[in-house]
């Protein structure tokens, strides 16, 4: 381009500015261009604003007090926080007395994918302790797995509020070990028996066993293993010996230790062998 | 605007006109507030071609130019209760023009498109062009029409903040403090705006001017 102008005086910026200056619309343009903006202004002018378009002009009226409601929110926020978590994610709803026909309605209790369990109130197995610790008798019914070698009983467990220490009874023996007394008073008359017919030393049984730390623990429960148990379906004698108008309820007491959060949040593996479903918390 | 001096090549409105147009200004605004809608069009009359002159140039599309300063207008028309009256009429539409304009380059930044206006030969642009080339008919409009493709691809090189304090003050002739006010900087940014696009301006047609 230079090599064609080189004999002609060339220009500066400002010259280039006033080429770029005169790069105008023609006159029809701004004919059409007043009819348009006329048209739109009606228009704006019959259309209906809507209600956000006004949010913009009363959040800046509010922008003087920003601090408070920035605080307010924070509250706010912390507030609700706070309380969606305190809130328990299972609710059960523990019966007034003589409502048992309101504790009759099936609760879904959701656990982990594989594995669904049904509560639905039952009649208490044993008699409803005084009103102030109520409990809430539920049973939960496993479905039975694919094994068909026998049927699985209905699992029973006792689940209800904590209670207060001093609600709770003296230490009594637990099915367990009454059956292990049982067995040991039996196992020691006829070693007695053998013994006299052997002629051989006699030897205290009962201090074997309180040497043996594995037998000791399962006579005498720890208060730690106590809230952990799971019964299974009771048997005529126990439903008898748990009948017995007379002494503390220790089934209902030590069941009841274990609250419904707990159960839902430790319950962590279900295992089937035979006639026996064993859960692990 | 018309006082123009042909001195430096651009135009340059006094300041006495332009204290009579901002009380001219004011009273008409006056009018459209007190509900005289048909007032506006007064102002739209006056400052229409500068508007679109601004967008045009920040733009290099004229389909978006007149769209743009239709914008303009009718921001200015719905918001004109709200202005104040603390700075001149013409400085707060030039600020929702700019504002527009800038708002339309951010969001179309990919995707850019030049259609030119024909630029109109008068006694200025004629010499200046007679200067520029001795050719003559078609040769001659091909030859302005590559000049405008140039000087709108070096406008277009600039960044948008550039390119609008050039655009302000070189083409549509306002003072740095004006621009300042427009912008919403500084007179030193602008100064200092000015100078850098005007370095770069130069360097890009190098082979149109005098060195």
């Amino acid at each position: 381009m230079k090599s064609d102008n080189e004999n002609h005086k060339q220009v500066s910026l400002d010259d280039l500015f006033a080429l770029k200056r005169a790069e105008r619309p023609r006159d029809e343009f701004w004919d059409d261009f007043q009819r348009q903006l006329h048209v739109r202004q009606r228009a704006e002018a019959i259309e209906p604003k809507r209600w956000w378009f006004t949010l913009p002009r009363v959040l800046s009226g509010l922008a003087r007090y920003q601090m408070p409601i920035g605080a307010a929110a924070v509250l706010a926020v912390t507030f609700l926080s706070f309380r969606d978590y305190s809130e328990p994610g299972f609710e059960v709803i523990y019966p007034e007395p003589g409502l048992e026909a309101a504790a009759q309605v099936p609760v879904v209790i959701p656990v982990e994918p594989s594995f669904t369990m049904e509560i639905a109130a039952i009649e208490p197995v044993i008699e409803p302790p005084p009103a102030a610790t109520v409990a809430l008798p539920v049973v939960i019914e496993v479905p039975a797995p694919s094994f068909a070698s026998s049927e699985l009983a209905p699992m029973v467990v006792w689940a209800g509020p904590a209670i207060l220490a001093a609600d709770i009874a003296p230490a009594a023996p637990t099915p367990s070990a009454l059956s292990i007394a049982a067995n040991l008073a039996k196992v020691e008359a006829q070693r007695l028996q053998v013994g006299l017919l052997l002629g051989e030393p006699q030897v205290e049984l009962a201090a074997l066993v309180n040497q043996s730390k594995t037998l000791s623990r399962v006579a005498i429960p720890q208060p730690s293993r106590e809230r952990l148990f799971v019964y299974q379906a009771p048997t005529e004698d126990f439903a008898m010996q748990a009948q017995r108008p007379a002494g503390p309820d220790t089934h209902g007491l030590i069941a009841r230790r274990i609250s419904q959060d707990e159960l839902y949040d430790s319950v962590s593996r279900v295992s089937a062998d035979g006639d026996r479903l064993t859960l692990k918390f | 605007m018309s006082v123009i001096s042909k001195v430096f090549g651009k135009p340059l409105v006094s300041s006495d006109e332009r204290r009579r147009e901002a009380d001219n200004d004011g009273a008409i605004v006056q009018r459209v507030q007190e509900g005289e809608v048909a007032a506006f069009d007064q102002l739209v009359l006056r400052y229409r071609e500068r508007v679109y002159g601004v967008v045009y140039n920040m733009t290099s599309n004229r389909e978006d130019a007149a769209d743009l300063t239709q914008d303009t207008f009718i921001k200015a028309f719905k918001s004109i209760n709200r202005f104040q009256g603390q700075s001149s009429f013409f400085t707060w539409l030039y600020r929702i023009a700019v504002n527009s304009a800038l708002s339309h380059l951010r969001k179309s930044k990919l995707r850019t498109f030049f259609s030119f206006e024909k630029i109109n030969e008068d006694d200025k642009t004629i010499e200046i062009l007679a200067q520029l080339t001795d050719k003559h008919g078609a040769d001659r409009e091909l030859y302005v029409r590559e000049l405008q493709e140039k000087l709108n691809e070096a406008m277009q090189k600039l960044s948008i903040k550039h390119r609008t304090v050039v655009t302000l003050f070189e083409i549509d002739g306002l003072s740095h403090e004006q621009i300042a006010e427009v912008v919403g900087c500084s007179v030193g940014t602008v100064r200092s705006r000015l100078h850098y696009a005007k370095q770069i301006l130069q360097a890009d047609l190098q082979s149109y001017l005098n060195t």
